[in-house]
């Protein structure tokens, strides 16, 4: 008879030999394109994880990816399925853009809620429209939010051909911010605390991306409105039953799903390029699915997952690079393997393992009963 | 003794932490009824699911006609001769009877099936058994029992020699299941054996040849109704004797002056694609007075519009005209009346346990343990704080004696009965005014039906009033003061449950039945032309 399935078996080694398996397919990958696999693995883990600056570098990509993947995770929990992560990004940038460019006046403590306010607004708006669609009109958010997507793409391309473009520019980008509204690094935070970090494009919005790991897990489990949107989630009808309005529950968890995810303009905008343009969201609303999918929709899973996709986008490209007949596709191929198979066949290995291992568990169920009877 | 048509040895099965079947053996001969009880959580369903290679055992043996065979899923048992009846079957709604039941035969041409021959033997069958249903009727224009009896009858057409059903009368009415029960006495004198998975120890006694008790994932008894007497049986089932409280045994106490409910000219209209057709009303000027300390039953045929009224007090459902007035204060159709609302005034409901909407089945107990009083107005606690939800889940979970005993599981994967007992809990913690309840004992077993029947008579002593609906006829006589007895959405009469008893309420509802039945032949008559 089988013994309990152990808990780490599902949370721990299960997602670690996916992730493994992943690595593995890139390896043959590479192997196949003539790389030299080992040193390329070296190369990657070396400029992700090798120095303070490619940490700093892996942990200012994973907080794109925190926000996106907390977005997508809190839809999911209420059963939408948000796939507009790239227009409300786009729209959380243009809210940060518009503060910094016409406010850059204000003091930096004032700004700087200002900034993080407009762009959950403008983001929020942008799903918040998909949401209402959904409630009151029956309309599919898969289909909502990637229309979305399109018309916020054409939009911001719009306010660089006209409004906000910098003026005596060719290149479709606004004006510089004033200095004064840049968010700080991390390395100006550490340098105040008399710690020195290397001047990277990671900062502080990577800490409020943690504290919104905490206010999301607070929101979803330890709240009122948090127990409703997972209710909703689960059955439309035991919803109703439990006096639940669902159009309610939709239109809040698609604009603060959006609100979560225009952050991701914060850092990108205010916090390292300090000017808009075109293509700043480079498909990390887009990676936002794949995040909440392998951290199972959980924020400290999300959280751990970001940080992988960190590793695996600053390495990949330091491998890009540094090899010669590598480019950067490289890094969606990675990505492409590790949803693949942490995602879609996250269950491929379980039967087989659970099988060789209860057999295992049963011989040490033998030897504790032995000890236990010894005792 | 006959020769065993089906024996299951030792088959053990463990869920997570959780051991549903430690050792049962059970012996089925063949041609024979053989019952199964056993308190809610004993294993009866999981060692049915067994046998049907829904679910895979542990370890242990399965032996057919001698043999022993590995049933490794549903096609498997049925190649073997054994189906099994479920509560809930989906259907192709559209397609006709016969469609539905070669469904699944094996194709041999893609592009034209031929029925001539499944049609001619499911003819025989359908004129040896009795049934009424035409096999070209689409499954829509079918009620429930009649689904049941195409199950059945699809069950034979595969050539099953063990047919397995598991509570098949929960919501039959009694004539129904009368017909249900002689066709089952039928299928045995063809030697088919039958084994029915039922908490309704009376019918059982009656019918079964032998009865296993369950108990703790292992059969503990195996015995001879015949033998014994009915509370005898129920001794062995919970290990002592039930004697159910009756509603004449009360002390009676002063009603209350005023009405706590009251509804006048109720009516809710169908809906067709979003417009109300009021030529066709679900509810029609329904009349009905609930006073404090008193106990009221709602009887009818299925579909009668019971189910249906309980929504509407609950909040749960709309209605177009009419009011309902609470405590005092009159509701109608434009003053949003909501389910929300009945929480706060202190109407509580639990409603019709096959809908799984009372239990979220992927929330844990836990949180399963307050849906519907999760909002600000409503929540006796704050939901911050994980060690106060699960003290009240584990202190619900006690009272009622829930197992296992494990708040952190998913009530999904608790019994049917333990799920109804903590809706049950769930919506009397909260000492409501007014209780509405939907088949309030199905799945439950006689040993907690005997302590949710206490709890009730115990709200209603305290000046509480309920209002059920049930498809037993025992439960409707034994708990309620007065019975209203709806028909086609209308409440047509009412009657003091002292001054009947089961038969004249039965002979109530049989009228009920003559008077319909020649409407139902014409609307298919109506249809096929």
């Amino acid at each position: 008879m089988s013994s309990a399935i152990p808990w780490w078996f599902d949370r721990l080694l299960l997602p670690l030999l996916n992730i493994l398996l992943a690595f593995g397919a890139c390896a043959i990958v590479l192997w196949i394109a003539g790389v030299d696999v080992l040193a390329g693995v070296q190369v990657m883990l070396q400029g992700a994880l090798g120095s303070k600056e490619g940490i700093s570098y892996t942990l200012y990509y994973a907080t794109n990816f925190i926000f996106s993947g907390l977005g997508v995770a809190l839809a999911w929990h209420a059963g939408l399925f948000n796939i507009g992560g790239e227009g409300q990004a786009t729209m959380g940038g243009v809210g940060v853009a518009i503060v910094c460019l016409y406010f850059d006046n204000l003091p930096l403590f004032i700004l700087m809620p200002l900034s993080l306010l407009t762009a959950a607004s403008f983001a929020a708006l942008w799903a918040f429209i998909p949401g209402w669609l959904n409630a009151y009109r029956g309309s599919h958010v898969v289909i909502t939010t990637i229309m979305f997507n399109l018309i916020a793409s054409s939009l911001l391309v719009y306010l660089l051909a006209g409004p906000l473009k910098a003026p005596q520019q060719m290149a479709t980008v606004s004006q510089i911010f004033a200095e004064s509204s840049w968010l700080p690094s991390m390395a100006q935070l550490a340098e105040s605390f008399g710690l020195s970090l290397p001047n990277t494009p990671l900062n502080i919005t990577f800490l409020w991306a943690l504290v919104c790991c905490v206010l999301l897990y607070i929101y979803l489990w330890r709240s009122g409105i948090g127990y409703e949107t997972r209710v909703v989630g689960f059955s439309h009808q035991g919803a109703n039953f439990a006096g639940i309005k669902r159009k309610k529950i939709v239109m809040i968890t698609m604009a603060i799903s959006g609100a979560l995810i225009g952050f991701i303009g914060l850092n990108e905008i205010q916090g390292n390029s300090h000017q808009l343009h075109v293509e700043f969201v480079a498909g990390f609303g887009f990676a936002g699915i794949a995040i909440a999918l392998m951290g199972r929709n959980h924020p400290l899973g999300i959280v751990i997952a970001s940080i992988l996709f960190g590793v695996l986008y600053q390495g990949g490209s330091e491998l890009a690079f540094s090899v010669d007949n590598i480019g950067n596709d490289i890094i969606m191929l990675l990505q492409g393997l590790v949803v693949l198979f942490c995602g879609a066949l996250q269950w491929m290995l379980r039967p087989s393992l659970l099988r060789w291992l209860n057999v295992k568990v049963r011989q040490a169920d033998v030897i504790a009963v032995k000890e236990v009877n010894r005792g | 003794m006959l020769a065993a048509a089906l024996q299951l040895k030792d088959i053990f099965k463990h869920y997570q932490q959780v051991e549903a079947l430690g050792g049962a053996c059970l012996t089925v001969a063949a041609g024979s009824i053989h019952g199964i009880i056993g308190e809610n959580g004993a294993g009866k369903s999981t060692l049915m699911q067994v046998a049907y290679g829904v679910t895979q055992p542990d370890s242990g043996e399965i032996v057919v006609d001698g043999a022993v065979i590995k049933i490794s899923s549903a096609q498997v048992a049925i190649k073997h001769g054994i189906g099994m009846l479920h509560q809930r079957v989906s259907w192709l709604d559209e397609m006709s009877v016969l469609e539905n039941i070669v469904l699944g035969d094996e194709i041999k041409s893609y592009v034209y099936q031929d029925l001539t021959k499944a049609r001619q033997e499911l003819e025989q069958l359908r004129r040896e058994f009795g049934f009424s249903f035409s096999l070209d009727v689409a499954m829509t224009q079918l009620n429930y029992s009649e689904r049941q009896l195409v199950d059945i009858l699809r069950s034979l057409y595969r050539g099953v020699r063990i047919l397995i059903l598991d509570e098949p009368m929960a919501l039959l009415s009694p004539d129904q299941a009368d017909y249900l029960t002689k066709l089952l006495v039928m299928l045995k004198l063809q030697g088919i054996s039958v084994i029915i998975v039922s908490h309704k120890l009376a019918s059982l006694h009656q019918l079964c040849d032998v009865i296993s008790v369950l108990s703790n994932g292992k059969v503990v008894h195996d015995v001879r109704p015949s033998s014994l007497s009915l509370g005898q049986l129920s001794k062995l089932m919970v290990g002592r004797e039930i004697v159910l409280p009756h509603a004449s045994s009360r002390n009676k106490q002063a009603l209350t002056h005023a009405p706590l409910l009251n509804v006048s000219n109720l009516t809710v209209y169908a809906q067709k694609r979003g417009r109300r057709v009021r030529s066709d009303p679900l509810l029609e000027q329904c009349n009905l007075s609930l006073f404090g300390g008193e106990i009221v039953a709602i009887a009818g045929l299925p579909n009668a519009g019971q189910e249906l009224l309980l929504d509407v007090i609950a909040g749960l459902h709309h209605f177009n005209r009419g009011s309902i007035e609470l405590f005092g204060k009159e509701y109608r159709a434009k003053n949003h009346y909501c389910i929300a609302k009945a929480r706060k005034l202190g109407v509580a409901y639990a409603p019709n346990p096959t809908l799984e909407i009372g239990l979220i089945g992927q929330l844990s107990m836990i949180e399963s343990s307050f849906l519907g009083y999760q909002s600000k107005g409503l929540r006796q606690f704050s939901l911050f704080n994980p060690s106060i939800k699960k003290q009240h889940c584990i202190n619900l979970m006690k009272q009622w004696r829930i197992r296992p005993l494990l708040a952190h599981m998913l009530s999904g994967n608790f019994s049917g009965g333990n799920q109804q007992k903590m809706v049950l809990a769930r919506e009397l913690s909260r000492q409501p005014k007014l209780l509405l309840l939907n088949q309030p004992t199905q799945g439950v077993d006689a040993g907690a039906v005997e302590y949710v029947y206490q709890q009730l008579f115990a709200l209603r002593d305290n000046g509480g009033c309920i209002l059920f609906c049930s498809s037993d006829l025992d439960e409707m006589i034994s708990l309620s003061d007065r019975i209203v007895i709806i028909e086609q959405g209308k409440v047509v009469t009412q009657v003091l449950t002292a001054d009947i008893d089961k038969a004249q309420l039965g002979l109530l509802l049989v009228k009920e039945v003559l008077q319909q039945q020649p409407r139902q032949e014409t609307s298919t008559q109506g249809n096929k032309s």
